[in-house]
């Protein structure tokens, strides 16, 4: 019974999240500073850390419960709690690299754009500019990210995460790549 | 001021409130939304009239001239400031960076935020907020970041701001610090410009707190600062490249700076004082922003003048002085203190104030917020009836004393007495400690006044004029031509220099001597030893460093942790010796400073005995 309430209230929350929502705060699991807590339509959210440079991990469910971050709170903040089981975490500085596969490259975050069921993302990357567009699989159980660079041409892309050895990027006819993040096993 | 003249003035603010009835300042609450939830932290308006707030629940509220409300943006971490172009295009202040928020599609909402400057240092201290924003003619933005707290009131020198996630380099050399706050990532108590094209430039450091920025009218920089460690009291600062403001921390980030080499004698003659103090108490303990009356005389008769919010329940007024080249000036309580006195009419003013902005109204708004120790959640419009309130317009430093101007004529006769013009000077020490007692503190004679025939001006011709000092004005005595007091008897001159150039190091500050070294000021001969000695002594220092926070009555600010203790008995009932430890060493979760480095045994002894004789019972443990 409370297994059927809890996912009723998921299945509610997600259904009655009808835009991107976006907080820029505390966040778990030593994420930087000002990290970008994002919940998109269909209940998948992430955390998008611009000082590490890249989504550090995903979870399904409600948002988040930004109480412990309010105004009023003090000297006393804490990260705010996720609303939902954590579905994939990935550790590693700036994995996104340009031509140099082993070295973290400079990475100067640009901005954000909130589409209706996507959010883009803007940084450099030694200089030059990525937009990065992240949205949810239809059916909630990844994450799809896609990257567009400027004049990619005679450029190599590799996606580094710790403990994986970097992955090379292949760019599609359109100058974008896209990178999947599907879910796994939920912990809490 | 002596005693009898503090208690005068308090008890002439209280009859004028009684006894009179004319108005000339009205407080108004503009309602907003339930969903707004309140903590305001950003005022401004668009040139089409459009009110912009932003909340420190991360979101920015649009109020159209017409009066309806949206929600603009949301999201944002904690933002201090806003600049807005248009109904569409917003710049913010938040705690990582200047930010744009764009709406592109024309609904109402920012879909679009880009990422404009910031290249500061950032962690998850609660305490690193980015102070801002003014933008000049040529498009460059302007503001200043904050210290990190410790979180630790404390005297230990070991403690630390915890290490987290962070945005670029840390640097805890301990240079000089005190343990309150600190600048252990870069740029952290800086002044900064970020240019039209997203250049960051770090312009001035030795700040603490810089709450309020401000550009006057003719661009320049100037910034308020919060009391607290090298800071022995908040004030209006002009920043200029290259400056020195007092702080020890941020000095660090000096390009070829030793920190090994640096000791506290060469930083105080660096200091730039500030060119307007507010001394802390009667002119409040944390002032906000600072506006110009730019308004053409819809705001009354102090066109020119500034503006702003203290967190405790008052709204200061400043006239800034060009004397031999640099600015100092007045300051005068404007707002606050005495509830519904006779001047101001409407809604009771609220606490909590750190924003003011001039709207095209003509009405000053107020940004308040809670959640600090004390303050409140709210949103208030000052405006001008057209009735005058007499007032000291201005207070300007002239080769031979002051030359004060007046809103109303005064009478001959009250402008005639020397007995009704008391000027009182003092200074502050500079060190690490958290505030400052009054020190060197002495009556000035004034030697003759000279009024003007009109009766709206006097000079006062001091015997002894010196820099370096503030000088405090108290004229309670004073009388208009048809016998109304002053609303505002009470103004605060910081006279850094003289009109010949001449003067002092450190401005109003200097190095305490060896033997006042010591924690606190010390019992000098003249201790308070009898019972009218302690009460009168326990008075003056209530009404110096108390009675911004604890209020008159001794109800606190509304709505605040601070004690009340004519209605929670149990704030009283404790022994003596436990309340004098509550006041040496204050409370860093309800915001109390540790008044143990500002007041001898002596002073806390007796000010503990005012507030019991007037607010409570006697000591728990009985008489002894």
């Amino acid at each position: 019974m409370k297994l059927r309430l809890f996912f009723t209230f998921i299945a509610l929350g997600a259904l009655a999240r009808a835009e991107v929502q976006i907080e820029r705060t505390l966040m778990p699991f030593d994420a930087g500073p000002s990290s970008f807590a994002v919940g998109l339509p269909g209940g998948v959210n992430f955390c998008f850390d611009a000082v590490r440079g890249g989504l550090s991990y995903a979870w399904t469910g409600g948002f988040v419960d930004i109480t412990s971050v309010r105004p009023g709170m003090g000297k006393k903040i804490t990260p705010v709690t996720l609303l939902g089981p954590v579905v994939y975490r990935e550790s590693g500085n700036a994995p996104l690299r340009r031509n140099d596969p082993v070295h973290p490259p400079v990475v100067d975050f640009k901005g954000y754009t909130l589409h209706a069921a996507t959010v883009e993302f803007r940084y450099t990357i030694d200089g030059l500019l990525v937009r990065e567009e992240v949205s949810a699989r239809p059916d909630g159980t990844g994450i799809i990210r896609r990257f567009t660079v400027e004049n990619p041409a005679g450029e190599k892309w590799w996606y580094a995460r710790d403990g994986q050895p970097p992955a090379a990027l292949t760019f599609e006819s359109t100058g974008s790549f896209t990178l999947a993040v599907p879910f796994g096993k939920a912990t809490p | 001021m002596s005693r009898s003249l503090r208690f005068a003035l308090f008890v002439s603010i209280a009859a004028f409130t009684t006894l009179t009835a004319s108005a000339g300042y009205r407080v108004e609450n503009v309602k907003y939304p339930a969903e707004l939830r309140g903590g305001i932290s950003a005022v401004t308006f668009t040139p089409g009239g459009t009110l912009v707030v932003a909340t420190r629940y991360g979101e920015i509220w649009m109020r159209s001239p017409a009066g309806a409300w949206h929600l603009f943006a949301r999201g944002l971490n904690e933002p201090m400031g806003v600049v807005a172009d248009s109904e569409k295009i917003i710049y913010v202040a938040h705690r990582p960076e200047l930010l744009r928020c764009t709406d592109t599609d024309g609904d109402g909402k920012a879909d679009t935020f880009d990422a404009i400057g910031g290249s500061f240092g950032l962690s998850q201290n609660y305490h690193e907020f980015f102070f801002g924003l003014r933008r000049d003619k040529a498009g460059n933005f302007y503001g200043a970041i904050s210290l990190e707290s410790t979180g630790a009131n404390s005297n230990d020198p070991s403690a630390v701001v915890p290490v987290t996630p962070q945005r670029g380099e840390r640097r805890a050399a301990n240079l000089l610090e005190g343990t309150f706050h600190r600048s252990d990532l870069e740029w952290r108590g800086w002044a900064i410009e970020i240019t039209a094209d997203g250049k960051f430039v770090p312009l001035a450091n030795g700040f603490r707190q810089p709450c309020g920025i401000g550009l006057s009218p003719e661009g320049e920089f100037f910034t308020t600062d919060n009391q607290g460690d090298y800071k022995p009291s908040c004030g209006l600062l002009h920043v200029a490249a290259g400056d020195f403001h007092g702080h020890a921390s941020s000095v660090k980030w000096e390009p070829g700076i030793d920190p090994a080499k640096i000791t506290t004698e060469m930083l105080w003659k660096r200091y730039k004082p500030d060119a307007i103090v507010f001394p802390h108490g009667p002119m409040g303990v944390s002032s906000g922003e600072p506006t110009w009356d730019q308004t053409g005389g819809e705001f009354g008769p102090f066109g020119g003048q500034i503006f702003l919010g203290d967190f405790t329940k008052l709204v200061i007024r400043a006239s800034l002085d060009r004397v031999a080249g640099a600015w100092q000036g007045a300051c005068f309580p404007f707002l606050g203190r005495v509830d519904n006195p006779a001047y101001v009419s409407g809604d009771k003013l609220g606490a909590g104030s750190v924003r003011s902005q001039f709207g095209p109204d003509g009405a000053l708004y107020l940004g308040e917020t809670g959640g600090w120790g004390g303050g409140s959640d709210g949103l208030q419009r000052v405006v001008w009836d057209g009735k005058l309130t007499p007032e000291v317009r201005d207070m300007k430093l002239t080769a031979r004393g002051f030359a004060l101007t007046f809103t109303k004529p005064m009478s001959a006769a009250s402008l005639a007495k020397l007995e009704n013009f008391e000027l009182n000077r003092f200074k502050y020490f500079y060190h690490w400690k958290y505030g400052s007692p009054w020190i060197d503190e002495a009556k000035v004679a004034v030697k003759e006044v000279r009024p003007s025939a009109d009766g709206l001006a006097a000079e006062l011709i001091l015997t002894d004029l010196q820099p370096g000092f503030i000088y405090e004005l108290s004229v309670p005595a004073l009388r208009t031509t048809d016998n109304e007091p002053l609303a505002n008897p009470l103004g605060y001159y910081t006279a850094n220099r003289l009109v010949t150039g001449e003067i002092a190091p450190g401005g109003y500050t200097r190095l305490a001597r060896p033997d006042e070294a010591s924690l606190g000021a010390k019992d000098g001969p003249e201790v308070a030893k009898t019972p009218d000695a302690i009460a009168a002594a326990g008075e003056k220092v209530y009404r110096l460093f108390c009675v911004a926070c604890h209020q008159p009555d001794g109800r606190g600010l509304p709505g605040s942790q601070v004690a009340n203790f004519v209605e929670d008995k149990t704030r009283l009932a404790k022994t003596d010796a436990l309340l004098i430890q509550t006041i040496s060493n204050g409370s860093e979760a309800k915001g109390m400073p540790a008044f143990g480095v500002l007041l001898s045994p002596g002073q806390r002894r007796a000010v503990l005995a005012y507030i019991r004789a007037n607010f409570g019972a006697k000591d728990a443990d009985g008489p002894k």
